[in-house]
This record gives C-alpha cells, structure tokens and sequence, in this order.
C-alpha cells in the first residue's frame, strides 16, 4: 500500500538552532526521484532529521524511517538477528520477526547470528537499513548510506534505493557527494550559512 | 544448621532488586555500560545524607530513627535533581540532553567530595574523643524496623507498573538513543525518569541499609554474560533485578550465619570487595578485548 502523497514540503522560520545559529527550512522533497540534502561538515544536516524525528507532525501524514549516521552500537552484545526482535516485538507488537525477503534484498542473512559489535562497517551499513525499513514507511530519510562502503557496496545501494523509488518511496538523503549518484533522477536541498543564519533551500 | 530471619532475608532481597534495577536502569539509559549509581556519584551523595544524619542525631538527639531523617535529606535532594531535570521542557534536536561525560565527571567530584568531607567528621570525631558510628558506612542488614517493610513491598509492586509501561521504550533505548528517537520512543523523558529512579533506589536503600558498592555496577554485567538477559534488555530489566535481589539475600544469609570471632560480615564490605576486583577484571578484560581487535 503507498500513500497518496506524493510530495513533502516543509517551511518553518528558525526551526531549530545549531551553534547558536538559528535555522530557516524551505525544503522540498518528491516521490519519483532521489531527494538529497547537502552542506559542508557541522552545517546541520544530521540535526535537520533529528528535528524531523521530534517533530513528526512537519511530515504531514507521511510514515517516515530513518537511518543514521553514527554505526550501530547496542548497549549489550546483541546479534543482528536480536535486534531485528526488538524492533518487531516492540515497535510492531508482532511475536517473531520473520521478514527474511527484506533480509535476502539487502544481503544480510548470513549476518544474523553475528554480534552486530563485530560487524565491519558495510555490514552495519546494511543493518541499519534493515533496521530502519521494519516498520511500514513513507519516506526514507537517510544519513550519508554511503560512508564506509567498497565500490561495489555503493552499486548496490545506490540501486537499492532507485528500486524504493520505483516502489512509491520518497527517498531523502544527505550525500557529500551527489555525482556517485550520476544519472539518476534528482532534487537537490541546500544547506549552508548566510551571513547570521544557516538556511535550507531547493534549487 | 542454617538460621534464617525471614524479615532479614525480605529485606536483602528488595535492596538487592532495588539496586540491580538502578544499575540496568543508568547503563540502558546512559547507553553505556560503565555508569551505575557509583560512577555517576548517587551513591556519594546518599552516604552524605547519612553522615549529615547521623551528626544531626549525635549534637541534637531525636527520638527519629536515623534512616528517616538520612531518607527525608535524600528526598528533598531528589526533588532538587527532579525539578531541574525536568524544567526543560524544550524539545531540542541536540541528542543526549544528559551528557553523559559531564555526568560522569560531577559523579567523580561528588565521591571525592563525600570522601572529603569523610576525613574531616572522622578528625572532628577523633579530637572529641567520640567513637566514630562506622557501622553506617558498611551495608548490612543487621538493623532494621519491621514497619519499614510495608514501604519497600509498597514500592517493588510500583516498580511493577513503571517497569510495564517503559520497559518496551528502555529496550529501545538499547539500541542507542538515535536509533530509538527515529522509531518514536520519547528519548528525552524515559532518560530522565530512568535516572531519577535509580537515583531514588540507590538512596533509599543508602539510608536504610548503608553502602553497598559496585553491586548495580557488577549485577547488571554479570546477568549479561547468560545468553537470556544479554539479547532482551526487558528481560534484564524485569527479570534480571529478582536475580539481583535473590543474589543479595543469600549473600546476607551466608554473612549472618558465618561470622569471624563474633563479629558479623556486613554484606555491603562483601559484596564492595568482591564487586571492585570485578570491575577490574571486567576492565582489563574489555581492553585486552580491543587489544585483540586491533
């Protein structure tokens, strides 16, 4: 089932602060093609989504997931397999987590039984878009999915996320480097400070 | 032959849940696996309301059992630490509204200062040529008043219901505070009612029982290395601590029946001894693991 809604558009005068600068969002972003947002280093961007993580309302009815930054790191030795029950026991109310598709598209069934502390950065790439993806979404916002990842890995994703697309998702993404999405359809959100101010705007 | 009080042992055990509890409690929502009561400082502050206590009771006889009077300055310093916990309201997108290095370190000036301020009643004591109460810093449960049973029991079947509804939120939380403020969990509020609970717990049982260190420190590892609590955090929460608390009441029963010359084993001193050379070992333990990693 996809949500007949198509777009998000978000406009809000000093949303949030950072650094003590204070944030104005005009941003945008559609299905149909790869939303990014990019700024330099410590403009933002990862406060921008806890915002939106805050704040659900500004996301107008749409189920967001997020994928973060920062690597997985539980507080006790969990194995992937583990942490994919938390989640479904209790964000989803379900007894046992079973979605093996999902496992199979991302490539993680053989990580399952591996301590996610043990992972080597990709594979925690990979979980924690499994991670994000349990629940039913809307929109996928996620923080820089290329960091830590071979050659190959970055293919993989990159067509990961065009088939989300294709699958009525809207896809939002902060990347340092757009061109290694070379090709693909795009709507670009700037962040950047201006004079007193960081602003978020699209082209 | 064994010889059982059964009061004692009710006891030992709500102390023992009560801090097994606060210690999951501080490491899930700190998510990191070294603060306790200890390491942020609860435990120094608690021992503090008692020495100020117990110096009230010496200079200014009251006919108060000294653990109230500890419990009701306890109180009023959680409720001090409550209303600034909870003033802000503001919803900020800066994670980790309770830095936790900061925590940490007031937890370090607060044991020094207690240690401080130790040195000086004990001086103060010595050239009054008072015997100097040192009962009270070891934890035992060699003194107690039954009546005070109807609060712990009172308070245990609370924790019931507080664990029922934040335990799915806590184990979220496990996972890291990032990943549970994306799937909705209130990360802000479960921090704050966590630590405050175990701020609670800690001095409570401190005002009535004494100092039992590194206990909710070493309780929560130790229930981790068993596969059935290291995968759910819920479990540890909620099964884990009567663990604890069982663990404490036969630590009790073994001191109250083996004695050395007629003197009883305060099993605070055991569980301090035994609880510090664990952490050690569980230090180095954890370095020689990341040796080994790179």
């Amino acid at each position: 089932m996809s949500s007949s809604i198509n777009s998000l558009e978000i406009k809000q005068k000093k949303a949030f602060h950072v650094n003590e600068c204070a944030v104005d969002l005009d941003f945008k972003a559609r299905g149909g093609c790869l939303n990014f947002l990019v700024g330099n280093n410590g403009v933002g961007k990862s406060t921008f989504f806890t915002h939106l993580k805050l704040n659900h309302e500004l996301l107008g009815g749409l189920r967001p997931a997020f994928m973060d930054q920062a690597p997985l790191k539980p507080l006790a030795d969990l194995r992937v397999e583990d942490a994919l029950q938390t989640v479904t026991e209790e964000v989803m109310g379900a007894m046992k987590w079973s979605d093996v598709k999902a496992c199979e598209d991302l490539g993680i069934r053989s990580l399952l039984k591996k301590p996610i502390n043990g992972l080597s950065g990709g594979e925690n790439q990979k979980v924690k878009l499994a991670l994000a993806m349990l629940r039913p979404f809307d929109i996928l916002f996620a923080d820089e999915p290329l960091q830590n990842l071979d050659r190959d890995s970055q293919g993989f994703f990159i067509q990961f996320f065009e088939g989300l697309v294709q699958q009525g998702k809207i896809l939002v993404l902060i990347e340092h480097d757009v061109d290694k999405y070379a090709g693909a359809r795009m709507l670009v959100n700037k962040m950047e400070k201006v004079s007193n101010k960081v602003v978020v705007s699209h082209a | 032959m064994l010889e059982f009080d059964l009061t004692r042992i009710a006891f030992a055990f709500f102390c023992g849940y009560f801090l097994s509890l606060s210690g999951s409690l501080t490491q899930v929502v700190t998510n990191n696996n070294l603060a306790s009561p200890s390491t942020l400082g609860f435990d120094g502050l608690a021992a503090l309301c008692v020495i100020i206590a117990s110096n009230i009771l010496v200079f200014f006889p009251t006919s108060a059992p000294l653990e109230y009077l500890s419990f009701s300055l306890f109180i009023s310093l959680f409720v001090l630490l409550g209303w600034w916990l909870w003033r802000d309201k503001r919803r900020t997108p800066r994670i980790f509204s309770l830095d936790i290095k900061f925590l940490v370190l007031m937890g370090l000036a607060f044991n020094l200062f207690v240690g401080a301020i130790f040195s000086v009643i004990q001086f103060l004591f010595m050239a009054l040529n008072t015997d100097f109460p040192s009962g009270l810093w070891f934890g035992s449960f060699r003194y107690y008043h039954e009546e005070s049973l109807i609060l712990f029991s009172l308070l245990f079947l609370l924790l019931q219901f507080a664990l029922a509804k934040y335990a799915s939120q806590l184990r979220l939380l496990g996972l890291g505070e990032s990943v549970a403020l994306g799937l909705g969990v209130n990360v802000k509020q479960t921090q704050k009612a966590g630590l405050l609970c175990s701020f609670f717990l800690t001095g409570l049982v401190i005002s009535f029982f004494g100092v039992f260190s590194f206990l909710s420190l070493i309780i929560p590892h130790m229930l981790r290395m068993l596969p059935v609590f290291k995968r759910n955090v819920k479990r540890e929460l909620r099964l884990g601590a009567l663990v604890g608390g069982v663990a404490l009441a036969l630590l009790d029963t073994l001191c109250f029946n083996f004695d050395y010359m007629g003197a009883e084993f305060p099993a605070g001193m055991v569980s301090s001894v035994v609880g510090a050379f664990s952490l050690i070992a569980l230090l180095l333990n954890s370095q020689l693991k990341n040796f080994a990693k790179d």
